[in-house]
């Protein structure tokens, strides 16, 4: 592997002055291959960073900036040209529209319903005949990743999607070190705006964790400050704290207590569903009126099984078929055999479940296999695609480009980097800023 | 002083250990108001290894009483690295209900806030070197202090976490062969923690314990395999429909990833 050291001037192209073999994941043994569309500046300077990095901490809520030996937040940015940017903005609001339409067809279809790895429980609630739950505004996340082929994603993160102080916040103080550059939109404050706009000027309006995950305190503590600022009353809570009479949401709290305008909730719908029916979790999906982000229905392409029922679906998913790699039930993949296919869970969260052999110890992938083969209904086998590095200043790193969009529109990103092709919660948390097209 | 000012004193740096400081509580200091008392103060400090020996020191102690501990700490050697995790309250709330005078949080963890505050200027005037080894403050309390969480409050309870630590390899590479754990009136280490000193053990890191009140002597001790041990361990589980319950864990507080994507 051939590789640049130590730093390179800001206008250095580092991904036209490396050369990165690469020989896994699909690329031929021997060939040399980075990203084009993508180059990682160099880093700002050391004291600058620290000063950075202590306001995104007690000022934009982010909270989790070390795991473990990892510091979740680069020091430089990372760069794509505008054009680049359409293109894949673009492919994202079609991916949005198209998943929009494929969820209220299944919904419909209550067969298919059950092909998605959901609890029982909640498979019940979303085919019920009631009225479905009004939403505020619908947010998602899609995971795009430079390949050979162009870009592709892994997942969508459909219902419950995070990183918004990253892409909002941090990116923004990055982009000011680089005034040549400029971020690609401000995803936190968009989704706040659009919560805002659905509740009365002063509305009262709980965002929804599961309690002792920083993480996800982050997520909507974040998001409750976006609100504040913008005349709300922001409650965090969790969700047996809602009480529903009439189908109105009420915060029953000794800090609150009274209806709410809207509910945000960072609690992922199938934890919902696991929680006692005394709490009335169902009309977080079905029977209630008071708005609630995201809606229930967002289960359904957040479930990694949702490609095994396009083709029992009249709409045709055509840029969800060109993005996402070929995915089966475990049954009908040669997983077990072939180390091309990755296996996941249907309701992976943050990348907890991706299960690549190469990249596991042999105890762990035992289980992994055990796990798929006992209950494949719940886990996935998905080809693999060949990730390609960007060279940045501490080596080649795979990326991952988080694309939102809020109400179908894209909104910004939420960069991730990695040493190796899976991005988890342990990834590299790196700023994503636009520069012109020469 | 300035929130920012505080948390460069907890955290400079010049400091190895800085990274791990948490910054949760430091982002809402300009909550705690009126200023609670610090009234916890420090017992005999005989127990305390030498700075010199190649020791970490844990000290999962209740309340304000891990920061104050840990200036005692600061004035023999040892740099205090706060891994306090909870949010203390909303958007500057009071702690007590207008409404119904009750406490609104599950725990208090403005004491903690006060005593950092107050114990940065003396921390600044101690002047640690960066090679100081670290002494890792918890709140005891972080899980409720094993009451139950009435329906009404805010629940901010919290969990350490493995990946809140440096790795065994990471506190090698600093000179640190020992892990010497403090608490106030226990010996056996709290279910979170305990998955964090076994990983230690693990890495070949030797454990020992003591006890504050009554006193102990330090003694050497191994973690047994905490149930649930191994985040494979935990993908299975997942994967069969068992998630953490709302209260956190399949039951009990566990280490788990998170909601989102």
């Amino acid at each position: 592997m051939a590789m640049a050291s130590g730093r390179m001037g800001r206008d250095a192209k580092m991904t036209n002055s490396v050369a990165t073999k690469v020989d896994r994941m699909g690329i031929p043994n021997g060939a040399t291959w980075v990203s084009h569309d993508l180059r990682a500046e160099e880093a700002i300077d050391a004291s600058a960073f620290s000063a950075l990095r202590r306001r995104a901490l007690l000022e934009g809520c982010k909270w989790d900036p070390q795991v473990g030996d990892v510091d979740t937040l680069s020091p430089f940015p990372l760069v794509v040209k505008s054009s680049v940017w359409k293109k894949i903005a673009a492919q994202a609001e079609q991916l949005a529209a198209e998943a929009v339409v494929a969820e209220g067809e299944i919904l419909q279809k209550l067969k298919l319903l059950g092909v998605l790895g959901l609890p029982p429980s909640l498979q019940r609630v979303l085919v019920d005949r009631a009225p479905r739950t009004p939403a505020p505004g619908r947010v998602m996340r899609f995971d795009f990743h430079p390949t050979p082929e162009g870009w592709r994603i892994s997942e969508a993160n459909s219902d419950v999607p995070g990183g918004f102080t990253e892409g909002s916040h941090f990116t923004t103080m990055m982009a000011e070190h680089f005034p040549h550059l400029r971020p690609a939109g401000n995803p936190g404050g968009v989704w706040a705006d659009t919560i805002a706009a659905a509740a009365r000027p002063d509305g009262a309006i709980a965002l929804l964790s599961a309690p002792g995950y920083m993480e996800d305190h982050q997520v909507i503590a974040f998001l409750a400050a976006q609100l504040h600022e913008r005349g709300c009353q922001p409650y965090l809570a969790k969700p047996d704290q809602i009480l529903w009479r009439d189908g109105w949401a009420h915060l029953d709290t000794a800090r609150h207590r009274g209806p709410l305008d809207a509910i945000v909730r960072f609690y992922q719908a199938e934890w919902l569903s696991r929680l006692p029916a005394s709490i009335g979790w169902e009309f977080f999906f079905r029977g209630g009126k008071t708005p609630v982000a995201n809606p229930g229905s967002a289960i359904i392409s957040e479930s990694k099984r949702f490609p095994l029922v396009w083709d029992n679906l009249s709409a045709a998913l055509p840029t969800w078929r060109a993005l996402l790699p070929e995915t089966r039930d475990p049954r009908d993949a040669p997983w077990s055999r072939d180390d091309s296919w990755l296996l996941k869970t249907a309701l992976c969260n943050t990348g907890d479940t991706v299960s690549m052999r190469e990249f596991m110890r042999p105890r762990d992938w035992m289980l992994t296999r055990l796990s798929a083969q006992l209950w494949p209904g719940n886990w996935i086998a998905q080809k693999q695609f060949a990730s390609l590095p960007v060279s940045t200043p501490v080596g080649p790193r795979h990326v991952c480009v988080g694309v939102y969009t809020v109400n179908g529109r894209a909104t910004g990103a939420y960069a991730r980097f990695s040493q190796n092709p899976i991005i988890d919660f342990a990834a590299t948390d790196i700023a994503l800023l636009l520069e012109d097209d020469d | 002083m300035t929130k920012e000012e505080i948390f460069a004193i907890w955290a400079p740096d010049n400091s190895p250990w800085s990274r791990w400081v948490k910054p949760v509580v430091f982002a809402h200091l300009h909550l705690a108001t009126p200023p609670v008392a610090v009234v916890e103060t420090t017992g005999a400090m005989g127990w305390s290894p030498p700075s010199t020996g190649g020791m970490a020191l844990v000290l999962d102690l209740p309340g304000a009483e891990g920061v104050v501990t840990g200036l005692a700490l600061a004035g023999r050697g040892y740099r205090p690295v706060p891994l306090y995790n909870a949010l203390p309250l909303p958007f500057g709330e009071p702690l007590v209900s207008d409404i119904t005078g009750k406490e609104t949080a599950a725990v208090n963890v403005l004491p903690i806030l006060d005593a950092l505050r107050y114990g940065a200027a003396q921390l600044a005037q101690l002047k640690l070197p960066s090679e100081a080894p670290p002494a890792f403050l918890l709140d005891a309390n972080r899980r409720g202090d094993e009451r139950s969480v009435k329906q009404d409050e805010f629940d901010n309870r919290s969990i350490s976490f493995t990946s809140d630590f440096p790795s065994a390899n990471f506190l090698f590479a600093h000179g640190i062969q020992r892990v010497l754990l403090i608490q106030k009136d226990r010996l056996e280490p709290q279910p979170d923690l305990a998955h964090s000193l076994r990983r230690w053990q693990e890495g070949g890191l030797k454990l020992e314990r003591l006890r504050l009140d009554p006193p102990s002597l330090p003694e050497d001790f191994e973690v047994a395999r905490p149930p649930w041990y191994g985040a494979m361990f935990q993908r299975v589980l997942s994967s069969i429909g068992l998630r953490r319950a709302s209260g956190g864990g399949f039951g009990a507080w566990l280490p788990e990833t998170s909601a989102g994507g």
